[in-house]
């Protein structure tokens, strides 16, 4: 019976292995028996044939070769492997044993989980559905994304930065490199500037702004909270004023920290030039 | 289970030095009898030239290996059970012998020789 390998594969596979156990000699602490002689894990393969031992085919179960084995090749593999080379004959099934200790306990962990999840669902359900929570979460981590705080993580950048005067830089001047600080600024300056837009929102519009309701009550700045609900229309214009005036001069001052960033910047708003 | 291994090697040993002179099909019938009760079978120099004489109308899978911790060979290790898997898997789902297959294992503290020759004649061949 003729199985259908060249010579050729086998001498690769055979390089393969060889050189494999070159590697694995010398990561070895205790020297072998016998120089000449390296153990290495191989499938020597003899078919029925009416010569002298004929070595038909030999594949290494160490990295690759012409067979494209894993490096540590599974009983499937090996299976379909042997089915490949004897085809015509039965080529009984694998059949692993039943892995008790890991059925009970993926069966154990689902139903303690369902367990707890049932039990615990009263104390938790409330704390997951709770739109404020939510609101926090989202805005917290809109505020984190947008002020460059993967950067941070990403680059490893410091805190602060000296000015060389004995003072404390805030801002790195370009935009190749920012400071922990700087992010944090920022995030408060656009938190700040949307607790104003939502208080002005509402003060303009209560239907608008009716999504924002998580978002105001993440804000709870009592006297945000409190500017639609001013009873008196002379005095809640006064506070729409002031806040207007407030969120320009906070725009006016983010202007100012991006005109730090990039000098060539031309446009700049009052008060912060 | 250390005394069964000892005996199976003696009785494998005794029934190399017979088999020499028995045909390819009585070296079949021995060996895939053995390979019922332990597969794949554990070979020694003896069993492993008897197992691969020619001719024979049988095919021989045997892997090479080295499972001694001094060798430090940690993948003959990790094979070792999925070829057992395979052996048994095989031996117990081909009672019958139709395939004509026998899956062996040599150590290479059991056939240092061997594995020299299966070396030279794959780099000389």
């Amino acid at each position: 019976m003729a199985l259908p390998l060249h010579r050729a594969q086998c001498l690769a596979n055979h390089a393969t292995c060889s050189l494999a156990s070159k590697q694995l000699r010398s990561y070895s602490s205790s020297p072998l028996p016998r120089a000449r002689t390296r153990p290495c894990p191989r499938i020597l393969y003899t078919s029925s044939s009416t010569r002298g031992s004929s070595l038909i085919s030999l594949f290494s179960t160490l990295v690759g070769g012409a067979n494209q084995l894993p490096r540590t090749p599974s009983a499937e593999r090996v299976h379909a492997w042997l089915s490949r080379n004897l085809p015509d004959r039965p080529h009984p099934d694998i059949k692993r044993p039943f892995n008790w200790m890991r059925w009970g306990s993926a069966i154990t962990i689902v139903l303690g989980l369902g367990t707890l999840l049932a039990t615990a669902s009263p104390y938790i359900l409330p704390i997951v559905q709770n739109r404020n929570v939510w609101a926090a979460v989202s805005l917290i981590s809109i505020l984190l994304f947008i002020s460059g705080h993967m950067f941070n993580h990403i680059r490893r950048v410091p805190y602060v930065a000296g000015d060389g005067r004995g003072g404390i830089t805030y801002f790195s001047g370009n935009f190749q490199s920012q400071l922990g600080m700087e992010t944090q600024i920022i995030a408060a300056i656009c938190m700040f500037q949307a607790t104003t837009q939502c208080a002005l929102s509402i003060c303009i519009d209560t239907d608008s702004c009716l999504p924002t309701d998580g978002l105001l009550a993440f804000c709870a700045i009592a006297l945000i909270v409190k500017v639609p609900r001013i009873a008196d229309s002379g005095t809640q214009q006064v506070a729409v004023i002031a806040w207007s005036v407030v969120l320009f001069s906070m725009y006016s001052f983010m202007l100012s920290i991006f005109r730090i960033k990039n000098n060539g910047y031309p446009f700049s708003l009052p008060p912060f030039m | 289970m250390r005394l069964l291994k000892t005996l199976l090697s003696a009785a494998l040993l005794l029934a190399g030095a017979q088999a020499a002179k028995k045909s390819s099909a009585e070296r079949f019938n021995d060996f895939h009898a053995k390979s019922q009760t332990l597969s794949p079978v554990k070979l020694k120099e003896p069993s492993y030239k008897t197992l691969t004489t020619a001719p024979r109308d049988y095919t021989v899978a045997v892997l090479l290996t080295a499972l001694e911790t001094r060798f430090g060979c940690q993948l003959c290790q990790e094979f070792q059970p999925e070829y057992e898997l395979l052996a048994q898997s095989w031996a117990k789902g081909d009672k019958s012998g139709e395939s004509r297959l026998i899956f062996g294992t040599l150590d290479f503290v059991d056939g240092r020789d061997i594995f020299v020759q299966v070396r030279n004649g794959f780099t000389a061949a």
